[in-house]
């Protein structure tokens, strides 16, 4: 008696994997459905690390799943929902064919519906693993309910994105929870921060829509997604809802849309939508005002980090009460539905021309507007009560965290340029004077002078020069212990006391020995790591100060340029920086490019 | 003419019958005998008859009819109604009326239903017993109504009325009334009662489920580890910004040139190694390659036939070893494996002198195998990071959206979007790794088409003809 003969692709990494074709015969389900089961349950095709061995010892690229994941597809009592709806087109098919009116009525009348509430459940087991998977779920429910009616997409489900969409920009502006915005061109990103947990969201421009073709993208695989999300989205909204102590659904205007609607009417109730973010939700239970406490504890990295994040705290605070009792006036020309929201989670009123949009709540004639937001280059008639400024001052604002000046940003004035929010400055990086004097206000309270800029920024840049400083310092504190010295020799003598000024300069070098010391320490497995981090800052500062040398080039021949011409302002009229001669012929290359192409 | 026909009466033929016989002398026949029965001609009285029987059919004849059933007399002016544009098919037909090729089906007789107990459905009144019927009816003329039907009418109505409020059945879940991860969404239906999850072990949940059998089947724990290490909405580059900063905005175009110098470059180089074999040939020339290709071989073949026909190959054929070869052969492989038996040995003996060399490579083997698995490690962390192989196709990243300087205005109403956040949503799932990179496929039907000839444009069959002529001949 012999050990059984071993085969070949019994065992192993050959019986993890499972072919598409081959769970498609198993689940009895068609292409079409399959893709949408594992869409809503979350089964994903897998990379295997030996392919040939996956596929059973064929080449070619086939896609691949779990075993366990299709046999968990399996159990799923939403393939027997499939199965109902395969029939009940059948049965509507042959109605129809055979002109059979009432049986279709009746048939359409019991038509087989899905609930995804035990997926979600299944999906994200408590609530913050559903908040963590939001991002996706809020930019692709803002991007349906912007659709327009004759996309291949089922009305009901663009109506219901925009309602939940609508409901949970309610939330945001109750919660005061937005912190970042960014105006890219391909959209507006906002973040949002729930329970602690930032949530980047994509909104496209209100422009239209852009049909793409066929090729590009799948409506009915991103259809499926939208039907999962909605049901997310839902719940996550009565949860979020009732965190705040809200009644969930809320009433607001124009939240019922007709499913049948023109593209006339369609605007309407997208006028109407954008009205309703203007009214305010009504908390059952006044919120307990708390003030904001962080709990000191002596911590390893000393108190910098801790007087960091009560900075931030501070900020956060201030961001979210940033335009309390400012009141807007939207011209008619600024993307009302962002501008209204950005306003609106602020704390600050907003209102529009009432004769072209409804939902305004106070006209243009009144007096106690502060600010009116409008994108054009020059007004007829103006107030004086009132600035007239443009929308990006709103969105700068956010990204700061404290009302900026408004002169920069006035009708017609040349604005400064708008700076992502989102990126992080790591040691050394090169950082424009622009997000300098953004990142200086972030820090300090103190909104600084041109020179106090210059000052942040040295105190910022390097410790060389604060080395520098010290050392004239020492030199002087020398020469005085000098003077002493021989004061002291010629007599006794009760001298007025001195105050002892702290040996900076050797506490610096203790310092410095000790972190050579702390250098030695490090164990020789990860000597190389630290070799190399510390071999990259000093790349990126080397290349830092490339730029910033670059910059000051720069700077100096525009100032150059505007002393010998006059008209200096017809120069940088139209974008506040003009390309280098150097990177233009980039530009000109891409531009041929895409000529070409 | 017709009229005429149908107008005349029993006299009318007959004389017509004698105006005919009037110009013909008629011939004489002896009635009394079968044979001139047969030669009788019966037309006229058939002709009466059917007449007679179309007169039955369609009514009186229209001489006999009043002319108030023929005719109408107009009194309404003609108004000029406004006309509606592009009427539907529907409305046209109703318009219309039944369409005329129909009119055969409808029942034209005007004769009476000879048989007068013909049975029928029974209208809704004439139902029941007729005695019953009419104390029914005396009753309610007393103002009495049954409390039955008065309760049925309401129920009826109640129904009517439930189906008109009935909703639509929703695609998917519209209505969020309860809180999923709280302990509404907890619970489970045990049997027919609704009971809180929480208060269950797990152990007991299973076995209930096992008994009832719905079981729950647990969610591989694969399933939930990420498929990547990539942020779903990714933070956009600081230079897309409307109003970019001026290094900012140049990062971002020199990311999109190096992309497309790369693609451009790569095209050149395809060009250039491609290049002469995509040389342009005159027809001929390619006519004449094409014929040197498809003869190959067959002039070669008949060469040697005409050549040399005895130069055939001969096949040695296999003698069978005989025994002493065998057994010789076999003495031979026992001592080539003892020859080497005893090399081993003697080389195992020799390596107890290095020892220190084998422990050495020892561990320089161990050293390769941790740092071989630092390197699969790393591999498999940057892994995450990049889109896998999920189908036949790979992942094609897409198009950076940037704006060029010129299109840069700086202001909000000036902007010109780039990019579009459908296809940037898609391209992230793929990237992610949550759908395969695919090229859709368009279905073309292409039905086979069934090819006859028109009879006009069909040629006469000229063999037959051309036969028949040469008989004739």
């Amino acid at each position: 008696m012999g050990a059984r003969m071993k085969k070949k692709y019994e065992a192993g990494e050959a019986t993890k994997y499972i072919t598409r074709a081959q769970a498609l015969k198993k689940l009895q389900l068609n292409l079409k459905d399959f893709r949408r089961l594992c869409i809503l349950k979350g089964v994903y095709p897998r990379e295997p690390n030996n392919r040939k061995k996956a596929q059973k010892g064929k080449l070619d690229k086939k896609t691949l799943y779990y075993v366990k994941d299709i046999r968990f597809l399996s159990h799923e009592p939403l393939i027997w929902k499939f199965r109902d709806f395969k029939i009940f087109m059948r049965k509507m098919k042959t109605a129809m064919e055979k002109g059979d009116k009432d049986t279709v009525a009746r048939l359409k009348d019991n038509k087989p519906s899905m609930k995804l509430d035990h997926l979600v459940k299944e999906r994200y087991p408590s609530f913050l693993d559903a908040l963590n998977d939001l991002d996706d779920c809020l930019t692709l429910c803002f991007f349906y309910s912007t659709l327009p009616r004759d996309t291949k997409v089922p009305a009901n489900l663009i109506s219901l994105c925009r309602r939940l969409t609508v409901e949970f920009l309610h939330y945001v502006i109750a919660a005061k929870a937005l912190r970042k915005v960014f105006i890219s061109v391909k959209g507006i990103y906002y973040q949002v921060e729930i329970k602690g947990q930032p949530v980047t969201i994509l909104i496209n421009h209100q422009r239209g829509f852009q049909p793409t073709t066929a090729s590009d993208v799948d409506y009915r695989i991103m259809t499926n997604f939208v039907d999962f999300y909605t049901s997310m989205l839902g719940f996550i909204n009565f949860r979020l809802y009732h965190s705040i102590n809200l009644q969930y659904p809320p009433k607001l205007p124009g939240i019922t849309i007709n499913e049948n609607a023109t593209d006339l009417e369609a605007v309407e109730e997208y006028n109407e939508l954008v009205a309703a973010l203007n009214t305010s939700l009504v908390a059952n239970v006044p919120e307990a005002e708390e003030e904001l406490q962080i709990d000191e504890f002596p911590s390893a990295d000393g108190g910098e980090k801790l007087e960091e994040a009560k900075r931030e705290a501070e900020a956060i605070e201030r961001l979210k009460t940033l335009f309390k009792g400012l009141k807007f006036f939207i011209s008619r020309e600024v993307p009302r539905e962002s501008v209204v929201f950005v306003i609106r989670a602020c704390e600050g009123e907003a209102s529009w021309e009432s004769s072209i949009f409804a939902g305004s709540t106070y006209d243009e004639t009144d007096e106690s507007i502060t600010h009116q937001i409008i994108d054009r280059p020059s007004v007829d008639k103006q107030y004086l009560s009132r600035y007239y400024i443009q929308p990006q001052w709103l969105f700068d604002c956010i990204n700061f965290r404290r009302l900026l000046p408004v002169e920069d940003y006035f009708v017609g004035a040349n604005l400064p340029p708008h700076i992502s929010p989102f990126v992080t400055e790591r040691l050394g990086d090169y950082i424009p004077p622009e997000r300098q004097v953004l990142l200086a206000l972030e820090r300090g309270e103190t909104l600084p002078a041109e020179e106090e800029e210059e000052e942040e920024e040295s105190e910022e840049d390097s410790s060389e020069e604060e080395e520098e400083e010290d050392e004239e310092s020492k030199a002087k504190k020398n020469e005085t212990t000098k003077s002493q010295v021989v004061k002291e020799k010629k007599g006794m003598k009760v001298m007025r006391g001195r105050v002892e000024m702290p040996d900076t300069k050797g506490m610096d070098e203790e310092e410095k020995e000790h972190y050579k010391f702390r250098e030695l320490m490090i164990r020789n497995k990860d000597k190389r790591l630290y070799r190399s981090m510390m071999k990259n800052r000093k790349n990126r500062e080397r290349e830092a100060k490339r730029l910033e040398n670059k910059r000051k080039f720069h700077e100096k021949e525009e100032k150059a340029l505007k002393k010998s011409t006059s008209t200096g302002k017809e120069l940088t009229a139209k974008w506040s920086v003009q390309p280098l001669s150097s990177t233009t012929s980039d530009t000109q290359i891409i531009k041929k490019i895409k000529k070409d192409v | 003419m017709a009229a005429t026909t149908l107008g005349g009466k029993t006299a009318a033929w007959l004389v017509n019958e004698s105006d005919k016989l009037g110009k013909k002398k008629p011939k004489r026949i002896v009635k009394h005998k079968k044979k001139a029965w047969r030669v009788t001609s019966i037309e006229d009285v058939e002709r009466y008859l059917e007449s007679k029987r179309l007169d039955e059919r369609l009514g009186a004849p229209f001489e006999e009819r009043p002319s108030e059933s023929l005719f109408i007399l107009d009194t309404k002016a003609v108004t000029d109604k406004p006309v509606k544009s592009e009427p539907t098919k529907r409305r046209k037909i109703k318009e219309i009326g039944p369409l005329r090729c129909y009119s055969i089906l409808t029942p034209s007789s005007a004769v009476q239903d000879p048989l007068k107990k013909r049975n029928r459905v029974r209208l809704p009144e004439e139902r029941g017993d007729p005695l019953l019927r009419k104390v029914m009816e005396e009753r309610r003329a007393r103002g009495k109504i049954a409390t039955r039907f008065v309760q049925s009418m309401k129920h009826h109505q109640e129904n009517v009325d439930a189906l008109a409020n009935k909703k639509k059945p929703e695609r998917l879940r519209t209505v969020f009334d309860f809180d999923l991860w709280g302990e509404a969404g907890d619970s489970l239906m045990i049997g027919d009662k609704r009971v809180s999850a929480l208060d269950l072990s797990d152990q007991l949940k299973t076995y209930t489920m096992e008994k009832i059998g719905k079981r729950i089947y647990s969610r591989p724990p694969t399933m939930f580890s990420k498929t990547t290490g990539l942020q779903p909405v990714e933070f956009p580059h600081p230079g897309t910004s409307y109003n970019p900063t001026f290094q900012d905005h140049q990062a971002l175009l020199k990311e999109a040139y190096d992309v497309e110098a790369k693609e451009i470059r790569a095209e050149v180089k395809t060009r250039r190694r491609l290049g002469p074999m995509l040389k342009k040939i005159p027809i001929q020339r390619k006519e004449a390659q094409w014929w040197t290709e498809m003869t190959q071989g067959l002039a070669d073949e008949e060469e040697p036939t005409n050549g040399a026909e005895e130069e055939v190959p001969a096949v040695r054929p296999t003698k069978p070893k005989t025994r002493k070869q065998k057994i010789r052969a076999k003495a031979l492989k026992w001592q080539d494996m003892r020859r080497k038996k005893l090399k081993e040995a003697k080389k195992r003996l020799l390596e107890f002198d290095r020892l220190r060399s084998i422990r050495r490579e020892i561990r320089k083997s161990e050293e390769l195998t941790v740092k071989r698995i630092e390197i699969r490690k790393k591999e498999k962390e940057a892994k995450m990071f990049k889109p896998a192989m999920l189908s036949k196709y790979k992942y094609e990243p897409p198009q950076i959206e940037v704006n060029l300087s010129e299109d840069i205005v700086g202001t909000l109403r000036g902007l010109k979007t780039e990019g579009h956040v459908l296809i940037d949503r898609y391209k992230s799932l793929q990237r992610r790794n949550i759908i395969e990179p695919r090229i859709r496929q368009t279905v073309n039907y292409r039905y086979k088409h069934k090819v006859f000839t028109k009879r006009s444009h069909s040629e006469p069959k000229g063999l037959k003809v051309g036969k028949r002529n040469n008989k004739e001949q």
